[in-house]
């Protein structure tokens, strides 16, 4: 009895997930989007295709460092949202100095560009001996968010 | 049919379904790799089209594949969002390099859709494909040469590998069917490393010597036994000989202890017979040198000549050459004498007996019943015509024996109503 609870525990979360996030093969993506995204990235690698309720998310990777990117379109192909892995040189100065001056001492690593709606939003993760932050900053850099890990 | 074929038989037709089913799996492995490649240049094609018509921001429609590889025509947003990559495969009237008029061809077309500048539109881009039926006859005689080709590849590891690795039966079958236990001096051997074969062999040898020792005890027993007998007869004969001087017996008992003498003197002379069949057999008379024939049959003739006139039976002799043989003497002198026994013995009053004699053969003709005897067992021990109790049915025995053991070829017929007897040395 226990093992089929379990397993119905399980098939549900497999499938809620699956609400969420289904990955889906580049066949079933339409035309246009996919055309659009091979227009722009015509150098992607390890291309994988997700749904996320009327969004269609597309992971992959550029160049020979292998920057991970993920995009989202929407139903009319337009670009809703991009992630994007940056280097810590390539992080806009505020928030650089913001860093500097807050957490003095602190290795930054994890750091990701997220750019919604002509935004960009930056995360990225603080690490000192055993204390360590996750981070968000805007691109005049405020704190939008911190949790400690 | 030999094993080999028989090997050769099933591993073809294992051979011929295993490459059917191969072939049928290829086939579509082959054709998945080709569309998968096809498929795969056709998405960069799409790629370079698109990006040609950004680069001039300008797009021609095209509606028909006359002058290129794909056709491009303004669709509404929603059914050009409607549309995914799709792959598939069609004809098209195309003329070829080798078709003399447009001809449907098979073609993979990849079918898509994209945005610009605002607008849509649908495209349709094609590459000529493989034609299957060409693909198929193609596959179709590269394996059947593949198949002949392992075929005869199989015959030859048969016929250089397989019958080398069984020569070594043959050869001891061979040696088996030429193996006489009279004649033979060794059992048969081959060499080989095949753990089967030298356990065949030994089986053979171990069958062969026992049987061998079986034969020798047996030709040693009636030796022994024929040598045993021949004192108590003889001392038998005496007594009774002593018994008949005993004037006290009355004439009936006189007759009947000479016959008695008579019987057991028969009883000698088969004894006699088989101590010297068994003695030729053992190779007891062996002393080879050069006989003269001729000679032996004068001195045979000279002994036999009361028992023939007693008989009323004339002899001759034809002699065309001198016959010399290398044997022993006394085995020829056996030989000669049994001849001219048999011919004087089983002849009838007033018959005759032609003896002829030439460089390389000896013949003895007589006559006698007038029908032919079995050849096949006229040599044959104790063959006889049983009305004729006196005759041991040993002497021809004795002589096929001697012929025997020096591979002399002796044979019987029946001819011009004599019976033929014909040593060919």
């Amino acid at each position: 009895m226990k093992k089929i609870i379990l397993f119905a525990m399980f098939a549900s979360s497999v499938s809620f997930s699956g609400i969420f996030a289904q990955e889906i093969s580049q066949r079933n993506v339409p035309s246009v989007i996919l055309n659009k995204f091979q227009q722009e990235y015509p150098k992607a690698l390890d291309i994988d295709w997700k749904k996320e309720a009327d969004l269609y998310k597309v992971d992959f990777e550029i160049g020979s460092r292998r920057t991970d990117h993920d995009v989202w379109y929407n139903n009319e192909g337009k670009v809703v949202k991009h992630k994007k892995e940056i280097a810590k040189r390539d992080l806009p100065a505020a928030v650089l100095a913001k860093i500097k001056a807050d957490f003095s001492g602190y290795r930054i690593s994890d750091i990701k560009q997220i750019t919604e709606a002509g935004k960009s939003i930056y995360t990225l993760e603080l690490n000192k001996l055993t204390k360590e932050w996750k981070m968000t900053f805007d691109s005049t850099g405020n704190i939008l968010d911190q949790i400690a890990d | 049919m030999k094993l080999l074929n028989q090997t050769l038989r099933y591993i073809s037709i294992a051979t011929l379904i295993i490459i059917s089913i191969w072939a049928f799996i290829f086939y579509f492995i082959i054709l998945r790799e080709i569309k998968n490649s096809i498929d795969e240049g056709l998405d960069n094609y799409k790629r370079q089209i698109i990006y040609n018509f950004q680069k001039k921001s300008g797009i021609e429609t095209k509606t028909s594949f006359d002058e290129g590889f794909y056709t491009v025509e303004p669709i509404s947003k929603h059914s050009a969002f409607s549309i995914r990559d799709t792959y598939t495969d069609t004809l098209l009237m195309m003329q070829d390099a080798d078709d003399t008029s447009p001809e449907p061809e098979p073609v993979r077309m990849l079918t898509t859709s994209f945005e610009m500048d605002g607008s849509y539109y649908q495209m349709r881009i094609i590459n000529s494909m493989v034609e299957e039926d060409d693909l198929v006859k193609a596959m179709f005689w590269y394996f059947v040469w593949l198949y002949l080709i392992l075929i005869a590849g199989i015959i030859f590891t048969n016929n250089y590998a397989l019958q080398r690795l069984w020569r070594p039966f043959y050869r001891l079958i061979q040696q088996l069917t030429n193996y006489n236990i009279l004649k033979s001096d060794s059992f048969p051997e081959v060499k080989t490393r095949t753990t089967e074969f030298r356990d065949l062999q030994n089986a053979v040898r171990t069958l062969l010597a026992h049987n061998a020792e079986t034969f020798e005890k047996q030709k040693q027993f009636i030796s022994h036994a024929s040598h045993e007998l021949q004192t108590p007869l003889a001392i038998a004969i005496n007594k009774l000989e002593l018994l008949l001087e005993d004037e006290n017996l009355s004439n009936k008992q006189t007759g009947h202890i000479a016959d008695t003498i008579r019987t057991i003197e028969r009883l000698s002379t088969v004894n006699k017979s088989l101590l010297l069949l068994s003695k030729i057999e053992n190779k007891q008379f062996f002393d080879n040198r050069p006989v003269c024939i001729n000679d032996i049959i004068l001195q045979s003739v000279e002994e036999f000549e009361e028992f023939a006139a007693y008989k009323n039976v004339k002899i001759s002799i034809v002699a065309s050459d001198k016959l010399m043989v290398v044997m022993d003497e006394s085995l020829a002198r056996i030989l000669v004498s049994n001849l001219l026994r048999n011919a004087i013995f089983h002849n009838i009053a007033g018959g005759k007996v032609f003896i002829e004699i030439k460089p390389d053969s000896l013949s003895f003709k007589n006559n006698g019943l007038r029908q032919a005897l079995d050849s096949q067992r006229v040599f044959e021990a104790f063959y006889k015509d049983a009305a004729n109790t006196s005759s041991t049915g040993l002497g021809l025995a004795i002589l096929k024996s001697v012929c025997h053991l020096y591979r002399f070829n002796v044979n019987y017929r029946f001819e011009e109503e004599l019976h033929v007897f014909e040593i060919n040395f």
